[in-house]
């Protein structure tokens, strides 16, 4: 059995005479079109390249951090100045009250109100105070 | 394939590239029957096939912008359909069944006789014989006309390895034909004639 004999004997069989239906066509054509995306421009992939877009995503992202970066830092002239929101911690309760004090004395309030509110504060304060 | 013929793909893909589906409609037609009769043998079923022969146009348009214009298109083609099925066997793991692939859906009984007569055919003998490997690689040589590097690269296996395996799948086929004291068909067309 040469080569030839295998070449007649495995191309003249029925299995390599079948043809696509004209039905079957139109299905894989429909499917086919069904697949672009309506609206879609099949050219941009081919203008921005996978490198492309990963370099951009990488500009993206630098941009973004940079920016989120230089948000996050406390301006001002204080010590602390350049530390974080997260570095930086939030006054306390006793602080407030005492620049409360402060602002009563020079506010034109009534004297009576403020005191009142100076004491709730401090009761509010002892009741909430983890010490006691 | 001539050298204009494979200049006209060229032009083809580049349209169907650029989003043209009337060049690759043009492309659908010069493939689809030799891919057909490629997963008609390989599929379960005649409609296994026709399914998986649609996904893989549609994978194709799909990634075509992603085609290497130094490997040819049918090997890339090829190896998108061997893709596909292995992904539609994996789905469907059951035995291989070859029953209605060479009737066709609208033959008559006369016809459906002559059919059931050409079942002896040597691939059918090739299909019961040999492994999948052996059977894909000498599909792709002696119908497809490939190369044995174009093999290879579709069934991602060396090209000394498709070598010995046509090898081996010949010697087991003309094995098979003494035992059985088969002759290989002639096609339907010799029939008729």
């Amino acid at each position: 059995m040469n080569k030839i004999f295998w070449k007649d004997a495995l191309t003249n069989t029925p299995e390599t005479s079948v043809e696509v239906s004209a039905e079957l066509h139109q299905d894989i054509m429909r499917a086919v079109r069904l697949a672009v995306p309506a609206g879609s421009k099949p050219g941009f992939k081919k203008a921005l390249p996978a490198w492309g877009a990963a370099v951009f995503a990488m500009l993206v992202s630098g941009v973004f951090f940079y920016h989120w970066g230089t948000t996050a830092v406390l301006p001002g002239s204080t010590p602390d100045q350049g530390l974080s929101h997260i570095q930086n911690p939030a006054p306390s309760l006793e602080q407030l009250a005492d620049s409360l004090l402060a602002l009563s004395k020079n506010a034109p309030v009534p004297e009576q109100e403020l005191r009142k509110e100076l004491e709730r504060l401090k009761s509010d304060l002892e009741r909430f105070d983890f010490r006691s | 394939m001539s050298a204009l013929q494979l200049k006209t793909e060229l032009e083809l893909i580049d349209r169907a590239r650029a989003g043209s589906v009337d060049a690759f409609e043009q492309l659908v037609i010069n493939y689809q029957d030799r891919l057909y009769r490629f997963l008609l043998v390989r599929a379960n079923s005649r409609a296994d096939a026709e399914d998986i022969l649609q996904d893989t146009f549609v994978a194709v348009f799909k990634y075509l912008p992603g085609y290497r214009k130094k490997y040819r298109f049918s090997t890339w083609l090829f190896t998108i359909a061997m893709r596909q099925l292995g992904r539609q066997r994996r789905q469907y793991s059951e035995s291989t069944v070859l029953t209605d692939y060479i009737a066709s859906p609208h033959a008559g009984p006369e016809q459906l006789g002559i059919e059931m007569e050409q079942r002896a055919s040597l691939w059918q003998t090739a299909r019961t014989c040999l492994g999948e490997a052996q059977f894909t690689a000498l599909w792709l040589f002696y119908v497809e006309d490939m190369r044995l590097v174009e093999i290879g690269k579709i069934m991602k296996r060396p090209t000394t390895w498709v070598k010995v395996n046509l090898m081996r799948a010949r010697r087991r086929l003309s094995k098979e034909l003494e035992m059985h004291h088969l002759k290989p068909i002639v096609s339907r067309k010799e029939v008729a004639l």
